[in-house]
């Protein structure tokens, strides 16, 4: 079985290409664990926000691990998947919550996950660890890594979270519901925190797919941001739909939700048409963001007009650059261009 | 109170340690993004974080009562880039990068460990982005059922109900599929479309059965390579005969 894996590395011979010991290594764990996966995850986003001051650097560098763990006969277990990330933030114009300052280091916890999907054929599967909250277009569109994002990060206040869930598809029902700890990227229990969330649609494989979220959370385990004692307006309810209609030459995608902020009404809502090649080696976008949350003087709206592509180069590499311009921004905020660009490189 | 949008931090001046970790990835990266042509390592398709990876048993319902399967038995396999040669050879068919590497197998059993079936998921590069479709096989690796997971023409409603092309392709062996297409692949030859009764069809609704058919051919291969040997071994796939086994025996990986 080596031997096949080897034949092409040997045709190759003297030209072979730096970084083949990725195909060596890749090989060797084939012959150890047969249904793990193994990539490399390094990236660099630059992203200036001339409001702000220079531009900031965000770069990462991580381990992508899935498995497919079965006994020995084929009876399944279920799906293992480590994505441990090491992030250095340097003078980002919107430091994420993530870091502690401006110049900082995290690790972070992308997925750790195990699927149990033993009973996944009965439309059940049992997910555990830290994973993506189910809410909205985040259910379906992988948005790992990528400048590509939705609401949920800023929205929700969380977008992946400690916990655990069943989900899976029954009679063409797309479901996922899932109780977490409401503490986001590190696990901790703070004055009762936690997160529920439930997604119901039809089948993620139709091209009009749509679907119905819920949240309610207490989110008093989440880091508070920049200078702040706490994470502000822990207690939030969201009610959201959901809506992506793939056409052969284009997509359009929404997500709406309303709710509350403790004692705030709030809104959010993201359209976007989006294109891809035929060879799924470009993908450009345009995004429209809003949301707001209601004051005693009235609601304070933001809007923001959202323009980004993103090419893949290869098997491995990918470049995206994305530019956002303000159209709405509370007063305080003023309105502002940005632009972001990112090389990322997996193998 | 709300996150405030913009300067929630002073911007600081970089650190000079920071700033040198900085710029020294940000050159490694560039270097290796140009330096290193990624179509040179044969190596599958890395752009995708593995979060985006699906278990496919949940598709099992669409081509068997869920109360006939007791259990549904995994089998991990690879697609190394010599098996991808021999297939797109034998095949005379063009095999994308997505269709190498790992792949998963799904045998649904009974409660007496009796496999009905062999499910693949397999994609290829189509008109508008990736196309996936599930296939699902017999015990003579003959295509039993299929469903399509992704495509994006709107001939795919047309597809899943053309109820009358599922029973002329069932039964097909991956020489009867390929005689079904024309010598490019990329069409279907006056056999296939006699047989497969698309002679009033349009230029969309064939080309996906072209999808169809390369895909059912490509995923019959593909499982005959890749995990062959260990089915037959184990009774879920039915005994080939003699002559065929000793042609096909040294492409078989396990």
């Amino acid at each position: 079985m080596a031997g096949a894996g080897q034949e092409p590395l040997d045709e190759i011979g003297a030209a072979r290409p730096p970084g083949a010991w990725k195909v060596d290594f890749d090989d060797w764990l084939f012959e150890l664990r047969p249904a793990a996966e193994l990539a490399v995850d390094l990236a660099t986003r630059v992203v200036y926000r001339p409001a702000s001051g220079p531009p900031g650097v965000l770069s990462w560098i991580g381990l992508d691990y899935v498995e497919e763990l079965t006994f020995g006969d084929g009876r399944s277990i279920g799906t293992l998947l480590l994505q441990p990330f090491f992030l250095l933030a340097d003078g980002l114009p919107m430091t994420p919550l993530l870091f502690d300052e401006p110049q900082d280091w995290e690790v972070q916890w992308r997925y750790v996950s195990l699927d149990v999907t033993r009973w996944e054929h009965r439309g059940l599967s049992w997910l555990t660890g830290h994973f993506e909250l189910p809410f909205g277009l985040e259910r379906q569109v992988d948005t790992n890594g990528t400048l590509r994002q939705y609401s949920n990060a800023r929205n929700l206040g969380l977008k992946a979270d400690w916990g655990t869930g069943l989900h899976s598809e029954h009679a063409g029902v797309d479901y996922h519901v899932s109780l977490t700890r409401g503490s986001g990227n590190d696990y901790r229990s703070a004055d009762g925190s936690y997160a529920f969330c439930l997604r119901i649609g039809n089948s993620l494989t139709e091209n009009l797919s749509y679907g119905a979220s819920f949240m309610d959370a207490h989110l008093t385990g989440q880091d508070a941001p920049g200078d702040l004692q706490a994470f502000p307006t822990p207690d939030r309810t969201r009610f959201g739909i959901d809506c992506r209609w793939r056409r052969p030459s284009f997509a359009v995608l929404g997500e709406a939700s309303f709710g509350s902020n403790g004692d705030e009404d709030v809104w959010s809502a993201l359209f976007e048409v989006n294109r891809t090649s035929d060879d799924e080696s470009v993908l450009t976008y345009a995004q429209i963001v809003g949301y707001g949350f209601g004051e005693a003087e009235g609601w304070q709206d933001y809007q923001s007009l959202r323009l980004g592509a993103r090419h893949t180069l290869g098997a491995s590499a990918t470049i995206g650059v994305e530019w956002s311009r303000d159209i709405v921004a509370p007063a305080a905020a003023g309105e502002g261009d940005a632009l972001a660009i990112q090389w990322r490189y997996r193998f | 109170m709300e996150i405030p949008i913009l300067g929630r931090f002073p911007h600081q001046a970089l650190r000079p340690g920071v700033r040198a970790v900085t710029r020294i990835g940000l050159a490694f990266l560039c270097a290796l993004a140009v330096t290193v042509p990624a179509t040179a390592l044969q190596q599958p398709d890395r752009t995708s974080p593995f979060c985006s990876y699906r278990s496919y048993k949940r598709l099992l319902p669409r081509f068997l009562p869920v109360d006939s399967i007791a259990d549904v038995r995994v089998f991990p396999g690879r697609i190394s880039a010599a098996q991808r040669g021999e297939i797109s050879r034998d095949l005379a068919l063009g095999i994308g990068r997505s269709e190498l590497g790992r792949h998963m197998l799904y045998v649904p059993v009974d409660a007496k460990g009796k496999a009905h079936g062999l499910l693949r998921i397999h994609s290829e590069p189509g008109d508008h982005g990736l196309v996936f479709m599930a296939v699902f096989l017999d015990r003579d690796l003959r295509v039993s059922d299929y469903s399509v997971i992704q495509y994006r023409g709107r001939a795919k409603a047309w597809l899943q109900g053309r109820g009358d092309l599922g029973r002329r392709v069932r039964g097909a062996d991956s020489k009867t599929l390929r005689s079904w297409l024309d010598a490019t692949g990329g069409v279907l030859s006056p056999t296939g479309i006699a047989a497969l009764g698309l002679a009033e069809s349009s230029t969309a609704e064939r080309r996906i059965v072209v999808h169809l058919v390369r895909i059912a051919a490509k995923a019959i291969a593909t499982t005959e390579r890749a995990w062959g040997t260990r089915m037959r071994a184990l009774g879920y796939l039915a005994p080939r005969p003699p002559v065929e086994e000793a042609e096909e025996t040294g492409c078989e990986q396990e």
